[in-house]
């Protein structure tokens, strides 16, 4: 085998997250870098995304997947920065020695830095408690989505949509309007996954039902779903058996939840969080690894791609700082109470920084406050909070090198 | 005076809107954290507007579809008729992102815009 490529950067994944970190360490005079992309075409799930709502945020207009992913592959495509679609890592090490596959055959690069790009995936049948046979019919959302949305093929007539994040909502409406009929969206939990907005265009606009505290228990059919079992659960998420209902339907779609893509840094022994299921990261995204970092998906699940494109382009700042010399050390743990998770998980000392997480559960009215050794360092109000919509608290830079733990409470019933 | 709750949908921060109405005419609006919402509420309770998303198909295209939005938002009763017309369409490839793929739709003044590039198949003749 060849000797490794040299390179400045390597980004594994050419979705919204490593385009946007491309185009930033680019403009930051970094020009040595490549972005490595796994299918044909780079762009990631945007391709499939042909529903509006990319880009409020950033360009303040409604663009459909593929406008928002174009509006970063022209400037990339412009600047002659190295990008190679249908090439897929296969390792990665602690060394930031990264193993590449493609139709050009192995190809090894060793970085000064590699940024983790690569997204997530959705859970599937496999990681949920449904009983029955195995029939054909069952799709997660995002592979319905890419079969309706670029290989032109109908899922199915009949469907029942299990679990209630956007890409089920989203799907929801695109199956209703491609002529399916689209029995209802079943959520376990009391409230819904995805955004409200969701909610009321994709759902409401088209009178599709929404049962909250239900879930699908079992699977009926040989070849072929021909019904599902559907069942209320009690406040454990338990299913009421005296509650199960049989609803004849063709297909089942799977809307329960996104997972970041580690394998890779897994393999580069890089420390992940239980409940992000992403990296470990301080606050200038770097992972467990020194010169390894992580934004967009991979790192946490976000809401939309806006957000991940914002987030990849603070890191690739921060990776630049880093060619340039080594970051601060961060030993301080960050911890939260009544939310899922904070990310970054360590800070340093005398730098501000921004933490991202979300409610436990939906708040008529969030406080979010950030603690040090007692004293609030800053508190933040939002008037109607969903764990649907990630919340982020600048918080100024730290004198003390004692733990930060993050609070959310309902100001109306500080109990809950 | 009578009062409405509903949810703005026009950005991902989704206030929950609290409109006050004088019979038809909407009087006050609060819970907006922008001035686009009391706009959105006025006319959501008049006549709701929103933005079509689909793919019309395409012949001699490199794929089989490609994938449309509208150039403004059409009232949210003429949404099924719009769909069932689009799903009538071809269009032949090549198509570039973002051209115009029919000038007025439904007599709306409101154009069907492709939302990505499908180049031509090229058939190799060797």
């Amino acid at each position: 085998m060849n000797e490794p490529i040299l390179k400045d950067v390597v980004i594994l994944g050419g979705g919204p997250a490593g385009l946007a970190a491309a185009l930033a360490l680019h403009e930051q005079g970094v020009r040595d870098l490549v972005i490595l992309e796994r299918e044909p075409e780079a762009g990631g799930i945007l391709r499939q995304c042909i529903h509006d709502g990319f880009g409020l945020t950033r360009f303040h207009e409604a663009l459909t997947g593929p406008e928002y992913a174009k509006r970063f592959l022209d400037p990339v495509r412009a600047a002659g920065i190295e990008l190679h679609t249908g090439t897929t890592v296969t390792g990665l090490t602690a060394q930031r020695l990264v193993t590449a596959v493609s139709h050009r055959g192995l190809t090894q690069y060793q970085a000064r830095a590699v940024i983790l790009a690569m997204g997530c995936r959705e859970r599937a049948a496999g990681a949920l408690p449904m009983y029955g046979a195995r029939p054909a019919g069952v799709f997660t959302a995002g592979v319905a989505q890419a079969y309706v949305n670029l290989y032109n093929t109908m899922v199915g007539r009949e469907i029942v949509i299990l679990g209630s994040g956007d890409i089920g909502l989203i799907m929801a409406r695109r199956l209703t309007l491609e002529g399916a009929h689209v029995l209802g969206v079943y959520e376990i939990l009391p409230h819904p996954s995805g955004l409200p907005r969701n909610v009321t265009q994709c759902l409401d606009d088209f009178h599709i039902p929404l049962h909250l505290s239900h879930t699908v228990t079992k699977l009926h059919g040989a070849a072929r779903l021909e019904a599902v079992t559907v069942c209320a659960v009690d406040e454990q998420r338990r299913p009421l058996p005296e509650t199960a209902a049989r609803i004849p339907c063709d297909t089942l779609i799977l809307s329960v939840g996104l997972i970041p893509e580690n394998e890779l840094s897994r393999m580069a022994g890089i420390e992940l969080d239980s409940q992000t299921g992403g990296p470990v990261v301080d606050q200038f995204l770097q992972t467990t690894v020194p010169g390894i970092f992580a934004a967009g998906n991979v790192l946490h699940v976000h809401d939309v791609a806006d957000d991940v494109s914002a987030e990849a382009e603070f890191l690739a700042a921060q990776v630049a700082r880093y060619l340039a010399g080594p970051l601060p050390h961060c030993p301080i743990a960050v911890t939260g109470r009544g939310c899922g998770h904070v990310v970054p998980q360590r800070l340093c000392r005398g730098e501000a920084a921004v933490l991202s997480f979300r409610p436990a559960a939906p708040r008529r009215h969030l406080v979010v406050e950030a603690v040090q050794d007692g004293q609030t360092l800053c508190r933040r109000t939002i008037p109607y909070a969903t764990p649907a919509q990630m919340v982020h608290l600048p918080i100024p830079d730290l004198a003390d090198g004692s733990p930060v733990e993050v609070c959310c409470y309902d100001d109306e019933n500080p109990a809950v | 005076m009578t009062t409405k709750t509903l949810l703005c949908n026009l950005c991902p921060n989704c206030c929950a809107l609290t409109v006050t109405l004088e019979g038809d005419t909407v009087t006050g609006c609060t819970g907006n954290l922008c001035t686009q919402g009391a706009d959105f509420a006025r006319q959501e309770l008049t006549m709701p507007l929103r933005n079509v998303t689909t793919s019309v198909a395409v012949s001699g295209g490199l794929y089989p579809l490609c994938s449309v939005r509208l150039s403004a938002p059409i009232p949210l009763s003429r949404l099924t008729e719009a769909v069932d017309l689009l799903h009538g369409l071809t269009v032949t490839a090549p198509v570039a992102m973002g051209q115009v793929l029919l000038e007025d739709l439904l007599g709306l003044g409101v154009q069907v815009l492709s939302t990505r590039s499908v180049p031509a198949l090229q058939i190799r003749r060797d």
